[in-house]
């Protein structure tokens, strides 16, 4: 990894219009087209194109209501179900009182407001992060905002995608604006190609455990070179969906021809003469010459193979073929070893590769497309987990696709369980739960502690790795599983 | 609906340091009580919940939340990149509910810092090196009672030992004022009107 840091800052404030732009970046082409207007300590005020809001913004529904404020314009703005959407039995409904209370708030929220509400019975439903994409609500160069954290991966399409909070929220669906900290930009080239077996959850948690778990700084990282050209759509979307993991504040890999044929035809892209207009504007999305990045950072995809995670913080990832770090005490502390070793329960110097594991889940917003399931089901074609596992497609859409390539039944027949679409155990909540002390390999993006119930143990790999482990019961590289066809 | 004290230009109390980088929401409020009512949360209680509480329920004596010691703190001194992770708004509803006025630390996960400065609860931004010379004055002295003065952005301690925080004008207003984001844009309506019919006509792709 080559790494270089500059120390000046964003560039000056102005007026939208008023200014002749400086060089920029992608973010600032995508900040500038959308600015109403600037602060003098570089806030400003950003033009919102889409809202997505998961169950627990039900909470905005209080605020609009003491406020008396309106929605003026409740087509760009969605509700979704996915943290609290039921993984099976979707007939019968949930059971809990917590749940039908939240769900019932969703209901008003969107009659009260006209708001589109995808319900888990709607055959549109799923984790907005899947479904927006894929339905071309999401559309290269938009500035899309969310409820839920992993609104980077809608950069994997070319949109900036920011996270917000329950009041930014009510100010959007009021006033279709957010206000904004001054950002800056970081790039991150990566050169050569991704190795056969390497996938893009590879590269995606390769480059955390390279930039650190704080490495993003609050910045956009913005994504070139050759292996992120290379790199499909959904990979895209896994490498920028893991970024939030890193400390971004958002990722992008600017649109190119990949990104422009992706949106042809899909339910809400544009069509006719509006499509020429938007593939003008998406052309305008490269960075100017000497635009300003506060860092660059050089990778190598060559340098990639399976990775897994090992400990509870997002940088604690390594090789396939690595073992279990040694506690390093530099100055101030062991960067969190010593807690995790302790937490999941494991020893310096031992090998990852063979660990025993209890269960796997397959899915979430970071591995919960049709091409991820695809790749696992390749690897389980024909084969019998020998541990308990699930598998959850990340939209209603994906399920279906799956359904339609009969992926299902690979998965069903190598004894796995089949959910519905949504956020499942990869938010250890409610219906889906990893016991205490069991061990889980896991397509997700979060090993933190609890994350997949109170003292779950992530190890967080990409889906051939997980299906991989399924079939051994052990933490195992597949690139030494031979694909049956 | 506001549940939380503005700042005043000065506030003064006592501290407590909570170790590790990266410090994650789902820690700071586990995903099962994220769902529970506003106004009967009790979202405080639950602030570092699984690092505060074996999974039988009994407290575990060693965490700085659980020390008698460090008992009415209003600032919380933490590590780089505190609160990243999962959006959720809670996390600061968790943090204020426990009493805790300002959170010092080098730097913030962003969602958590854009919630913070909207509902009250201060997120100063300082160097790695002076949350090590703060904390080490909180764990040697804990009653130790250190300074915020917002109008000069300084943190102070009584043993004379003090630097300056990071904060951005808007922030400040909004942590001094409590005024919401809906008010600041009120001055700005003819701006927002006016963006609003030129980007119609400029991207009209997204109107058809």
């Amino acid at each position: 990894m080559t790494h270089e840091q500059t120390l000046t800052d964003e560039h000056a404030p102005s007026r939208h219009g008023q200014s002749q732009p400086e060089p920029m970046t992608v973010c600032q082409k995508i900040l500038h087209n959308h600015r109403i207007v600037s602060q003098t300590d570089g806030s400003q005020l950003l033009h919102v194109d889409r809202i997505y809001m998961d169950e627990s913004a039900y909470n905005c529904l209080f605020q609009l209501r003491e406020k008396g404020l309106t929605v003026p314009r409740p087509a760009d703005k969605y509700l979704m179900v996915s943290h609290l959407a039921p993984t099976f039995d979707r007939a019968a409904g949930p059971t809990d009182p917590e749940i039908k209370r939240v769900f019932a708030l969703l209901d008003e929220f969107a009659s009260e407001y006209g708001i589109d509400v995808l319900r888990y019975d709607d055959d549109r439903q799923g984790i907005y992060h899947v479904v927006a994409p894929e339905r071309g609500i999401t559309l290269p160069g938009l500035i899309v905002t969310g409820t839920d954290s992993h609104m980077t991966s809608h950069g994997g399409v070319g949109a900036l995608g920011i996270s917000v909070g329950y009041d930014e929220a009510v100010h959007i669906l009021n006033t279709n604006a957010l206000w904004q900290d001054p950002r800056s930009s970081m790039a991150i080239h990566i050169i050569g190609n991704l190795p056969a077996g390497s996938a893009p959850k590879d590269l995606a948690l390769y480059t955390i455990s390279q930039i650190g778990a704080h490495g993003g700084h609050g910045h956009c990282i913005e994504f070139f070179g050759p292996a992120v050209d290379a790199l499909g759509i959904e990979g895209r979307m896994t490498l920028c969906n893991m970024m939030l993991e890193a400390g971004a504040w958002a990722a992008i890999v600017p649109p190119d021809h990949k990104t422009i044929r992706y949106f042809e035809g899909l339910p809400n892209s544009p069509k006719g003469e509006l499509w020429n207009q938007a593939e003008a504007y998406w052309g305008t999305l490269r960075p100017d010459p000497d635009a300003h990045y506060v860092e660059t950072v050089t990778l190598d995809a060559a340098d990639v193979v399976p990775m897994v995670s090992w400990g509870i913080k997002p940088d604690q990832v390594i090789p396939i073929h690595e073992q279990i770090p040694e506690v390093q005490v530099d100055g101030d502390g062991d960067n969190g070893i010593t807690e995790a070793l302790r937490y999941m329960n494991l020893k310096s110097g031992m090998p990852i590769e063979g660990l025993k594991i209890d269960q796997v889940f397959i899915g979430s917003c970071t591995n919960g497309r049709i091409e991820d399931l695809r790749v696992a089901s390749d690897i389980l074609r024909g084969r019998k987990a020998v541990v308990p596992g699930l598998v959850t497609p990340g939209s209603t859409a994906v399920r279906i696709q799956a359904e339609k390539e009969g992926i299902d039944r690979v998965f069903l027949d190598a004894g796995l369980l089949w959910g519905e679409a949504g956020c499942s155990l990869c938010f250890g909540h409610h219906d889906s739960v990893v016991s205490p002390g069991n061990r889980c390999a896991s397509t997700t993006n979060r090993s933190f502690p609890g994350r997949q119930g109170p003292g779950s143990m992530t190890h967080l790999m990409s889906p051939a790795m997980v299906a991989a482990a399924s079939i051994t019961g052990k933490i195992t590289d597949v690139r030494k599983l031979r694909v049956i066809r | 609906m506001s549940l939380s004290n503005w700042m005043t230009e000065e506030l003064t109390g006592s501290a407590v340091y909570v170790s590790g980088t990266d410090i994650d929401t789902d820690q700071i409020i586990p995903g099962r009580f994220v769902y529970r009512p506003r106004d009967e949360g009790k979202f405080g209680n639950h602030l570092f919940y699984d690092q505060r509480f074996t999974l039988d329920g009994n407290i575990i004596e060693e965490h700085p939340l659980n020390d008698p010691t460090f008992a009415g703190a209003t600032i919380l001194i933490a590590d780089e990149n505190f609160a990243c992770g999962s959006a959720r708004t809670q996390a600061v509803w968790a943090v204020q509910d426990y009493g805790v006025k300002v959170v010092i630390a080098p730097s913030f996960g962003a969602v958590f810092k854009s919630n913070a400065v909207r509902l009250g609860l201060a997120p100063l931004a300082v160097t790695q090196e002076d949350v090590c010379e703060l904390r080490s004055i909180v764990q040697s002295v804990p009653e130790e009672i250190i300074t915020v003065d917002f109008r000069s952005r300084r943190i102070s301690t009584g043993v004379g030992w003090s630097t300056g925080f990071v904060l951005s004008d808007l922030n400040l207003r909004r942590l001094l004022t409590g005024v919401d984001d809906l008010t600041i844009t009120e001055a700005y309506k003819a701006d927002l009107e006016a963006f609003e019919t030129q980007y119609i006509d400029r991207m009209p792709w997204l109107f058809g």
